[in-house]
């Protein structure tokens, strides 16, 4: 087994130091799991979150050599993050209030979240209360929903992580950018989100420099299929004098679209008779 | 604990616990952009004239000098001005409108167009953003200022005008297919006069038409074309509610497949315009020979 260096950051926000560790590195071991020796082995206080290990609960997020990771999907054998040979720096998120060592306090992005209305169905498309949709409809918001909020992408954010803008002229981030959008894009969604979009959330702070999508570990395009989406969906409705003479002339008829205007509904399968 | 600090923040330029080379892209891009841009402007502000190949290389703008080769500069696509190329879409040197002291070159009436395309481009943003305003230079490396406003404000709001100048390059690419398709007309020459023209092939027609084609990949897959051919819709089967495929969710899908590489077809559309407008230069100078394949 080889030995591998780590510097790992322990202490709150205004006191504390990098540490030196040392962890034994095994096959296909992924930091985290060298954060969980160093745990068992060397400093039982150190305060790291973690749940699945398998990159679905998005607890671990941490900066490895200065890159926003996680530390579960992070190998240690993966030159692109870890230098063979060279001590690993392992650092908690840098925008979010450090509470101790690699543990930030992310409930910021709760709070964004709270001023997203909820996804608010058109009526019903069949009477017995459900709704039909073709795939090629839901393609799009199926891909946000893998976001495990992980907040890595809120993390690299240059306008939430050098320009601080969580108050004030704030930032929704990235990650509220695809939640708006899986809501937005959803075929039967009838809530009008983009003044919320432009003058709240200020996606207009962004400048599409795609660190978002670099860091996201569930490769969702944030940028290309979401924020840029977004982005012209405002410039449909607050800045382009054809489309905005386009909507005042024949109205924006794909939102509320009422049900009894649509044709008759396939049914996609009886159910099947209880014996 | 010893020699308490806090937590480092990395608020300067360049300040990072980044060990890869990150500055390499960003530094990448500075060198690619600038190139272009001092090459285009060279062309613009210094090189009168040498758009298209014609019988006396000394002198392009001699009288009676007739085009030898159909090519046309992509610069000067479409050439609005010039007295004697049948390229021109009007036979003056120079318009009426134009003042005499001032230079000109009939490129300058007209790059605005693919110049403001590719400035507001979604891609080229994120590209100079992060090269020549360092904001950010790369992903979690400290920036130069502290100040940010974003594209919520002057000037950078004019960023939403993008599809205006999207539209243009639409009506662009028609203008470059056409010249392209030109280019496979060549000219006779006898006794210094175009007596007709025949069908043909140079190397240079090959140039202009995969310039074409990178230049098409490019406009297509701009955001803005896959927002207005049905990223706007949040239904494509309303209000029928079909489940069959809809021509829209057809057209916003190719527009989908071209827009994933995006970076390619910008940086590769990029060196073929300056690529393929340098080649005919070159040629129209006597620097270098085109090659005539039939």
């Amino acid at each position: 087994m080889a030995q591998a260096k780590f510097k790992i950051w322990r202490g709150t926000q205004d006191q504390g130091e990098f540490q030196e560790y040392t962890a034994e590195v095994g096959e296909g071991m992924v930091v985290l799991d060298c954060i969980h020796q160093i745990q068992a082995t060397q400093a039982p206080d150190l305060a790291c979150r973690w749940n699945c290990k398998a990159g679905k609960c998005g607890s671990c997020s941490a900066e490895i050599n200065g890159r926003p990771r996680l530390m579960c999907m992070t190998r240690m054998d993966d030159e692109r993050y870890i230098t063979p040979g060279e001590t690993t720096i392992v650092e908690p998120m840098h925008t979010f209030p450090l509470i101790r060592d690699l543990v930030t306090n992310v409930s910021w992005n709760y709070k964004i979240n709270k001023m997203i209305p909820r996804f608010q169905p058109r009526q019903a498309d069949a009477p017995d209360g459900t709704w039909r949709m073709s795939q090629e409809e839901v393609d799009r918001v199926q891909e946000f929903r893998k976001c495990i909020e992980c907040f890595l992408c809120q993390d690299t954010c240059h306008v939430l992580r050098d320009h601080g803008k969580t108050e004030g002229e704030m930032f929704g981030g990235p990650r509220f950018m695809i939640r708006v959008a899986s809501l937005e894009m959803h075929p039967l969604d009838t809530a009008d989100r983009l003044p919320l979009v432009k003058d709240s959330l200020n996606i207009g702070l962004c400048n599409i420099t795609k660190c978002c999508t670099e860091v996201c570990p569930e490769h969702i395009h944030i940028t290309d299929n979401g924020i840029i989406p977004l982005k012209e969906r405002v410039v449909d409705r607050f800045y382009d004098p054809i489309m905005w003479l386009f909507h005042k002339i024949f109205g924006d008829k794909q939102k509320a679209e009422p049900a009894r205007t649509r044709t008759a509904l396939p049914v996609i399968h009886e159910p099947a008779a209880k014996s | 604990m010893a020699q308490l600090q806090s937590l480092p923040v990395h608020q300067g330029f360049g300040e990072t616990s980044r060990r890869d080379a990150w500055w390499f892209g960003p530094l990448v891009t500075l060198i690619g952009l600038s190139a272009f841009l001092i090459y285009a402007n060279a062309i613009v502000l210094f090189v009168p004239g040498y758009f298209e190949i014609r019988a006396n290389k000394a002198d392009f703008f001699a009288p009676h000098n007739p085009a030898v080769a159909p090519y046309l500069a992509p610069f000067h696509a479409p050439l609005l001005y010039d007295a004697q190329s049948r390229h021109a879409w009007f036979q003056q040197a120079r318009p009426g409108f134009w003042p005499s002291w001032a230079p000109f070159s009939s490129a300058m009436l007209i790059l605005i167009f693919p110049a403001g395309f590719r400035l507001t481009c979604y891609y080229y943003r994120k590209a100079y953003y992060r090269a020549f305003w360092a904001d950010p230079p790369a992903c979690a490396v400290g920036e130069p200022r502290k100040s940010y406003w974003g594209e919520n404000r002057l000037p950078l709001v004019f960023q939403n005008i993008h599809r205006y100048f999207m539209y243009a390059a639409v009506i662009f690419l028609f203008f470059l297919w056409w010249d392209a398709l030109q280019a496979f007309w060549w000219p006779v020459v006898e006794n210094g006069t175009v007596v007709s023209h025949r069908l043909g092939l140079g190397l240079g027609t090959i140039i202009m038409v995969v310039n074409c084609i990178l230049l098409t990949g490019f406009t297509f897959g701009c955001n803005s074309v896959r927002h207005l051919t049905g990223g706007r819709l949040d239904c494509f089967s309303c209000p029928r509610n079909i489940a069959e495929p809809r021509l829209r969710h057809k057209f916003w899908h190719w527009s989908t497949l071209l827009n994933e590489r995006h970076m390619e077809w910008a940086w590769a559309s990029l060196i073929s315009v300056g690529a393929t407008d340098l080649y005919i230069r070159l040629c129209a100078m006597g620097t270098i020979n085109d090659i005539r394949i039939f």
